[in-house]
Formats: C-alpha cells, sequence, structure tokens
C-alpha cells in the first residue's frame, strides 16, 4: 500500500498540469498512467527504446511533451508508470496493477481523475475487418511506436483531429488517398466567426492545410464513409455524400483502393473511475454522453475527488491543461497547501484560460456534433458488440422483445460482456434503442461501470487479499 | 389503459426467474396474468447469479423433491419455449480439498442415493481425467451427471416471452406502490402507470418483497444476502462441468452474517468462467467489494491453479433472498385472501423456479399439488396464524 497526499490519475494534459500545480502548492504529488510514459495522446512520445536523432521532425507536441517530462522529473512528482487504476477500495484508495503482475493499493488524501478520452467508435459494414482503425489509434501508433498501420490511407470521419492525424500520415510516407469530412465547408464558414481569439488553433489549421495541400491530398467534405470492403482486411472503402442528418445522398457513392482506413468520429470521456467512486454524472446532451458532475473549481459531488481535462466531457488539450492547473490548485488547498498570492494568481490565470478554452470547445461541440444518419450504416449483420460478435439485427430482435435500455438489451444478447465492458459497444447499442423505441438517450444509456476497469489477472485479484 | 376495469385472474409481481415462471405456469392453466416488474426482466438478482440447476446441494427432505420436480421441467420447457436459454445437461462435481470434505462427500453420495439421486464417486485420479484444470493435489469428488446449467437471463427471458405468447401481459418499468385490499382480501395492485384489479397477487419480488407485503400488513421473513461473481475472460483453461467445492453447502446453511466464501466454477456457452460463490448479511448493499472478489478469486486458483493469468473481465453483485429455515415461500398467505408468495429460493431460483411456478398454479387453480402444503408454506413463520392487523391494510377501492 502507498500513500501519497494526492494522487493524480492520467498524466496526459490535463494530469500534468494537475501534478505541477499541485507541486508548486507543495503537496506531495503521486501521478499514475497506463502507459511507459507520461504524456497520454497529445505528448505522447516514441517508445524509450528508440532514440530520437532530430526533435524537429517529431514535431512541437514532440518538443513540449519532452519540455513536460522534464518539468515533471524536476518538480519531484512521483510517477508510477505502467500502471493501471482497476477500481477502488472505498473512496480515498485505488487499486493499482502494476505491469508484472503486482496488486497495490494508492491512498491518498485527494484524488484528481484526469483520465482523457477515447476514439468513439462507429459502426459501419466492415467495420471490424484488420486494416480499420481509429485515427486516434494510428496516430497513437506512429508516434509512440513510429510504425505506420497502412501505405494507403483514407481518413474520415468529423472534426479537428483527421488534420493532424492524416498530416502525420503523409509526413511518414503514407500516400493519404482523401480527408472525408461529415460536415461542410459552409458550416465551417458560419462559424468562423467563433474563432476570434483563438488564434493559435487558426495558426494550427493552417499549418495542416497547408501540408496536405502540398501532398495535393483530396478533401472530400460533407462525406462519410459507408462501408469498408475486401478479402480478410480492408482493400477498399466507400464514401458518400451526405446530407445535413448525414444521410447518404443517392448517386454520390465513390470507391476508393485503401489499405488502411483511419476513423475519427470525436471521443467519448472516460468516465469509469470517476463512477466507480461514486460521482453524480451529469449528461451533456451536445456530446451524447455522460459525464461527472463538477464546478468551476473541478470539484466533483465527492469532496476529494476532483475531475479534468477530457474526463469532464471532451474539449482539447489546452483545456484540459487549464482544468488540471485549476484541480492540482484546489485539490492542494483541500489539504492545507498553497493559498498564497501566487497559487491564486495561477488559479485565476487557469480559470480565465479555462473559460476562454470552452468557448472553442462549444465551437467544436456544435459544428462536429454527430448527427443521427451516422448511426444508420450499419445493416443488420454488422456487429455492434465487437467482442461478443452482438449484430444490429440482434438487437433490434432484444428490443422488439420488450427491452428499453442497454442494460435490458444486455439481458438478452451479450452485449457489453466481454473484455471491452461496453466501451466499444454501449453507446452504439443505446442509438438504436433510441431510434426504435423513441426514448432519449439519457434515459437508454443506463451503463453502470463495475471493476475491473481493464481486466486485471485473478491472481493480481487474489493478491489484494494481502494488500490492503 | 384498456381492460382496466375487468380484474385479472392474477397479477404476478416480480419478473425475476421465480415470477416469469409463475406467470408461465399460471397461463399455462388458463388464467388471465399480468407480470408486474420494476425495470425489465432479470434486472436484478436473477441476472447477477450463476445458471444452477443442481441437485446434490439441495436440502434432502423437502427441496430435493421440488429440485427434482423442477429439474424434469426445465427439460420440458427446452421444448417448449421458443427462446433459446441455453440449457446444458453438463453435469456437476463437488469437490473435496481434504479428508473431511471426502467425508463429507461420500455421505452425500449416500444420502441422495437413498433418494433415487445418481452419483459417482471420484479418486483422485479420476477427478483429474475428468476435469484437468483442477489442482493435482485434491483428493477426490462425486460427479452428478444429471445436473444442468442455463443461462439465467436468457432463461427468464423465454419464459417471459413464452407467458407472452399465452397471453400475458407483461408491464415493464412499472413499480409497485402498494397492494389494495377490501375486506381482508385482494383487490388490486397500486402501480406507477395506475390501478391494476387482481382477483390474486403473487408477490415473487425476490429480496423487495417483504417490503411490499409489509406494507400490507403482511409479515415476511425474507431477508437479503450478498453474493459476488468474478468473471473470467475467454482463455485456455476449460472447465467441463460444473465445479464447486464440498464445503459449498455448509455456506448455504450457515446462518452466519459474515463472510462465507465457497468455490464455484462455472463456465459459459462463450468461454467465460463465472466464479463464485460468497453469502454475507449486509443489507441491501449491491456495491462489489474488494475483500469478497479477492476471497473468491483466491479460493477458484486454489482449485484451478492455471487461472493465475487468466483475466478478471468483470465482477458484480446480487441479493439472494432467504428465509429463516433456508427454504423458498411458496403458497398462500391465509391471513389475506387471494394473497400469495413465491420467493426465499436463496441461491437455488434458477433450479427451482419451474416447480415454483407450477405449485403456485396448482394453488391458485386449486388443482392438487405436488407437495405438501406445509412443506413451503408462507404461513410456517407465522406459526400457522396471520400477524397481520387486517383492518391497518383496508384501503376502500374506487
Amino acid at each position: 500500500m502507498q500513500q501519497t497526499e494526492i494522487a493524480v490519475v492520467g498524466a496526459g494534459s490535463a494530469g500534468i498540469a494537475a501534478a505541477l500545480a499541485a507541486r508548486r502548492a507543495g503537496a506531495q504529488v503521486t501521478l499514475v498512467d497506463e502507459y511507459a510514459q507520461a504524456g497520454g495522446q497529445i505528448y505522447r512520445r516514441p517508445s524509450s527504446e528508440f532514440q530520437v536523432l532530430s526533435e524537429e521532425a517529431l514535431g512541437r507536441d514532440y518538443v513540449r511533451a519532452r519540455q513536460l517530462a522534464r518539468e515533471l522529473t524536476g518538480a519531484s512528482a512521483s510517477l508510477l508508470a505502467n500502471t493501471l487504476v482497476w477500481g477502488v477500495d472505498g473512496a480515498d484508495t485505488l487499486l493499482l496493477y502494476r505491469e508484472g503482475g503486482r496488486a497495490d493499493a494508492l491512498r491518498a488524501s485527494a484524488i484528481v481523475v484526469a483520465a482523457g478520452a477515447y476514439d468513439r467508435p462507429i459502426a459501419f459494414p466492415g467495420w471490424t475487418l484488420p486494416g480499420v482503425w481509429t485515427a486516434g489509434g494510428a496516430q497513437a501508433m506512429l508516434k509512440g511506436q513510429r510504425i505506420l498501420a497502412g501505405r494507403r490511407v483514407l481518413v474520415a470521419g468529423a472534426g479537428p483531429l483527421l488534420l493532424p492525424v492524416a498530416s502525420a500520415l503523409v509526413a511518414a510516407g503514407a500516400a493519404v488517398v482523401g480527408i472525408v469530412e461529415a460536415t461542410t465547408r459552409r458550416a465551417w464558414v458560419r462559424q468562423a466567426y467563433r474563432m476570434v481569439g483563438h488564434w493559435g488553433r487558426i495558426g494550427d489549421a493552417i499549418r495542416y492545410e497547408a501540408a496536405l495541400r502540398i501532398a495535393r491530398v483530396p478533401r472530400f467534405f460533407g462525406h462519410t464513409v459507408l462501408r469498408a470492403e475486401g478479402r480478410g482486411r480492408v482493400e477498399r472503402v466507400t464514401i458518400a455524400a451526405v446530407d445535413r442528418a448525414w444521410r447518404p445522398r443517392a448517386g454520390t457513392e465513390r470507391t476508393l483502393d485503401v489499405d488502411l482506413l483511419c476513423v475519427g468520429y470525436g471521443f467519448l470521456s472516460a468516465v469509469e473511475l470517476p463512477a466507480l467512486l461514486g460521482c453524480e454524472m451529469v449528461y451533456l446532451p451536445a456530446q451524447e454522453q455522460f459525464v461527472p458532475r463538477h464546478t468551476a473549481e473541478m470539484a466533483s459531488s465527492i469532496p476529494h475527488v476532483f475531475v479534468a481535462g477530457e474526463t469532464t466531457g471532451v474539449g482539447g488539450a489546452h483545456l484540459a491543461w487549464a482544468e488540471g492547473t485549476i484541480a492540482g490548485v484546489m485539490a492542494a488547498r483541500l489539504i492545507g497547501h498553497g493559498g498564497g498570492a501566487e497559487d491564486a494568481r495561477a488559479l485565476r490565470a487557469a480559470q480565465r484560460r479555462r473559460h476562454h478554452e470552452l468557448r472553442f470547445a462549444r465551437l467544436l461541440d456544435d459544428l462536429f456534433a454527430m448527427q443521427p444518419g451516422i448511426y444508420d450504416l450499419g445493416k443488420p449483420d454488422t456487429p455492434l458488440c465487437r467482442c461478443e460478435e452482438v449484430t444490429r439485427a440482434e438487437v433490434e430482435d432484444a428490443v422488439r422483445r420488450g427491452a428499453a435500455s442497454v442494460r435490458a438489451v444486455k439481458g438478452m444478447t451479450r452485449v457489453g460482456q466481454g473484455p471491452c465492458q461496453g466501451r466499444m459497444c454501449a453507446h452504439l447499442v443505446a442509438h438504436v434503442v433510441a431510434h426504435e423505441t423513441g426514448r432519449p438517450l439519457s434515459e437508454v444509456l443506463d451503463v453502470t461501470p463495475r471493476p475491473p476497469i481493464k481486466p486485471i489477472p485473478l491472481d493480481a485479484l487474489a493478491q489484494c487479499r494481502r494488500a490492503v | 389503459m384498456a381492460g382496466h376495469d375487468v380484474p385479472v385472474d392474477v397479477a404476478v409481481i416480480g419478473g425475476g426467474i421465480v415470477g416469469a415462471a409463475c406467470s408461465y405456469y399460471l397461463a399455462r392453466a388458463g388464467l388471465r396474468v399480468t407480470l408486474i416488474e420494476r425495470e425489465f426482466p432479470a434486472a436484478r438478482t436473477s441476472g447477477a447469479c450463476e445458471g444452477n440447476i443442481l441437485l446434490w446441494d439441495k436440502e434432502v427432505s423437502r427441496e430435493l423433491p421440488l429440485g427434482a420436480r423442477s429439474l424434469a421441467l426445465w427439460k420440458e420447457l427446452v421444448g417448449e419455449l421458443e427462446l433459446d436459454f441455453e440449457y446444458h445437461r453438463k453435469g456437476s462435481i463437488m469437490v473435496a480439498e481434504d479428508a473431511a470434505g471426502l467425508a463429507a462427500l461420500r455421505r452425500k453420495l449416500a444420502d441422495l442415493a437413498a433418494v433415487g439421486v445418481s452419483g459417482t464417486f471420484l479418486g483422485a485420479r479420476e477427478l483429474n481425467t475428468e476435469e484437468p484444470a483442477l489442482a493435482p493435489d485434491l483428493p477426490g469428488g462425486a460427479l452428478f451427471p444429471d445436473d444442468g446449467q442455463v443461462d439465467p437471463r436468457y432463461a427468464t427471458n423465454a419464459l417471459v416471452e413464452g407467458a407472452r405468447r399465452l397471453g400475458v401481459h407483461v408491464q415493464a418499468g412499472t413499480v409497485v406502490h402498494r397492494l389494495i385490499l377490501g375486506q381482508g382480501r385482494i383487490e388490486a395492485v397500486e402501480t406507477s402507470t395506475g390501478r391494476i384489479p387482481a382477483k390474486a397477487i403473487v408477490l415473487a419480488a425476490g429480496v423487495w418483497t417483504r417490503e411490499i407485503a409489509a406494507a400490507a400488513g403482511v409479515d415476511l421473513p425474507v431477508h437479503p444476502r450478498k453474493g459476488q461473481i468474478v468473471v473470467v475472460g475467454r482463455g485456455p483453461t476449460v472447465v467441463h462441468r460444473k465445479l464447486m467445492e464440498a464445503g459449498y453447502v455448509g455456506t448455504v446453511e450457515s446462518s452466519a452474517a459474515t463472510l462465507q466464501v465457497a468455490m464455484v466454477a462455472e463456465s459459459t456457452r462463450t468461454g467465460t468462467l463465472l466464479l463464485g460463490s460468497s453469502r454475507e448479511l449486509v443489507g441491501f448493499d449491491r456495491q462489489v467489494s474488494l475483500a469478497t472478489v479477492a476471497a473468491i478469486a483466491a479460493r477458484a486458483l486454489r482449485f484451478l491453479p492455471g487461472l493465475s493469468s487468466a483475466r478478471c473481465i468483470r465482477t458484480y453483485a446480487g441479493l439472494r433472498p432467504f428465509s429463516p429455515d433456508h427454504l423458498p415461500l411458496i403458497g398462500p398467505v391465509t391471513a389475506v385472501d387471494g394473497l400469495y408468495v413465491a420467493t426465499g429460493h436463496e441461491g437455488s431460483g434458477i433450479s427451482l423456479a419451474p416447480a415454483t411456478g407450477r405449485l403456485i398454479a396448482q394453488w391458485i387453480t386449486g388443482q392438487a399439488l405436488d407437495f405438501p402444503a406445509a412443506w413451503f408454506g408462507p404461513d410456517r413463520f407465522q406459526g400457522g396464524q396471520g400477524t397481520h392487523n387486517a383492518t391497518q391494510a383496508v384501503v376502500h377501492g374506487g
């Protein structure tokens, strides 16, 4: 059993910010992350087995990632890497699984949950073929392992991640045959006025657009992927123009040959840990998901549990950084640290930044909101639950037999009972149920997380008889 | 809602396995039935348990005959019900860990043989041949080949669907507010969707039965006994039979409030493994507790050491309804005309549901009973009298 003053779960943008802020206030901090290095997704660095010959070639995020790693070390924040937080024991003890098979526990006076988000799964015919990746997954593989998941790539989805992913693939030598964006240029132009003040973002976008233009990557606005096909792996993808509800327009289909399809339709917050800690959840209609309810000080409904970053709702790395800073300062204050003038200044600055970034996050919510057509791409035989291979037809059949929520469908099929425990399928099943029953999504999406958050060996579970 | 002025013959409260079975057999007997379920079928206890259809763990004098009847009915239901519920006559093995366990096992074999339940003694080598995944140092076991398994949620849903096809009106998402009595007899059920007039009511609400009955002035001693399950994902370890350690029966019969853990392992059709078992009296708490799941994992590893690197993918908890003598309550509450109870099966609900449903149908239709009334009568805890103060519960209808 380890003890610390502030446990920060997740060493991405928000977690690093929280850890640094709490250290500045004088609190003892232990940062926990599943991966081998801190950084999360944005600041993911190549595995330590690589030797970096040119920092510039890896881009600004890499440079920043190195800088943050140095700051964390310099601040003496303790980092438990390769460590999964799989559950809780009471509201103050995190249950850990350390790589190598060891169970452990971390007791803390305050907890900051900065567990991030994951790619939103969207089902369409062929989505389970080898060679169909999420955009985030392809980016992680490139950043962390310097592996190109394919040579001839289509990037499809909706949202700001498509540009950096496509650019990175181009820079790594892939032929990107198209970027398929569900929203329209007109919609972007309509919202353009809201970009005022977010100059950094505009600069980023211009850089990506320029790189993609130089590489002559075709852009398909107002289009989505319809299906992926191939024998044993993806060989071609069919796309089509869509209307405002993202429903395919007849006669606009086009098929492209690829060996990699990267799909990015936004993200879903990782909310299992706050739920296990007992945090109340609140539904965000714009993002169609439940997130932990929190104040402007990033306090959850549980007094010593703070939440920050994508865990609280998808909003990007800059918002995450601001929220992490706030959470770190407030967690430290809760246990008697900080409170001086410097601390107050940092808090105010972070709150201003948060306010600024929330406006941008809302712009993204409005511009890239999922439209109903995207949940209708699956055919009856398209699997919705990948782990247990439950098809759309089986889910619809369960609804016909009276199932009116995800949990009820789970009782009639096996959705959500596999290793991913519904991370992939709960939202997909919920949309089918909502569509078939007319019930609001927030009522249909009734899954409650249970431990372990991710699978752990039985031996590690048995070890908890002695550890705790 | 249409037809709400005309009383149904029976309103069954509770959409778990027992309520579903009652509805089905009542409809089979030709009665008009409404099944009232708070969430959806098998949302709670029946969806948080294993799918045992066992004989050897039953109390010999009363529960075993009920179990034998129920096993036979399950086999019939495979052909009668449209929806598949993965019935598998896989057999079970009672596994001994030491000499005391072996002795208990031999006694159990003899007791069961005396009432016609066949079992085979397995020495250490035979045990290992039957079930190679078991630890090689175990001294022996007893194989009961007639035991079976179902998926409990599928089975509940299959019975509900079967009931529906026989004309049962299934009202899911409906909360019971209270029972309406008039002049000492059942008149209706007040629910979140309105009043349902009924000539008879079957309380099959598991651990929530007591609360509903108490509001009507009837004391039914049914209490929650928490159990937890550890689910192991697909992997190379194969378990062929239902496995339970010899000490399991001791934990069922114990009335201790403290944590009782006994190894139970059940493989499912998709290759996952459900590990139990635990019993504790902690009220209505359904939170997964670390101490319990860790104990379940440790106990499982003692018997199935090859599971040490198998992945636990989920844990969950459920509440078994139990009664003071660990036998179910099935039958009428004599103090209130038209009120019946079917609950208290404490870990044998899946096994005993069909025979329970059939017995309830016999009670309500006045047919000959499969079993003596006194065996499972709810009044046995009242000393034959109702402790119910009828006047307090009277609500004059309208």
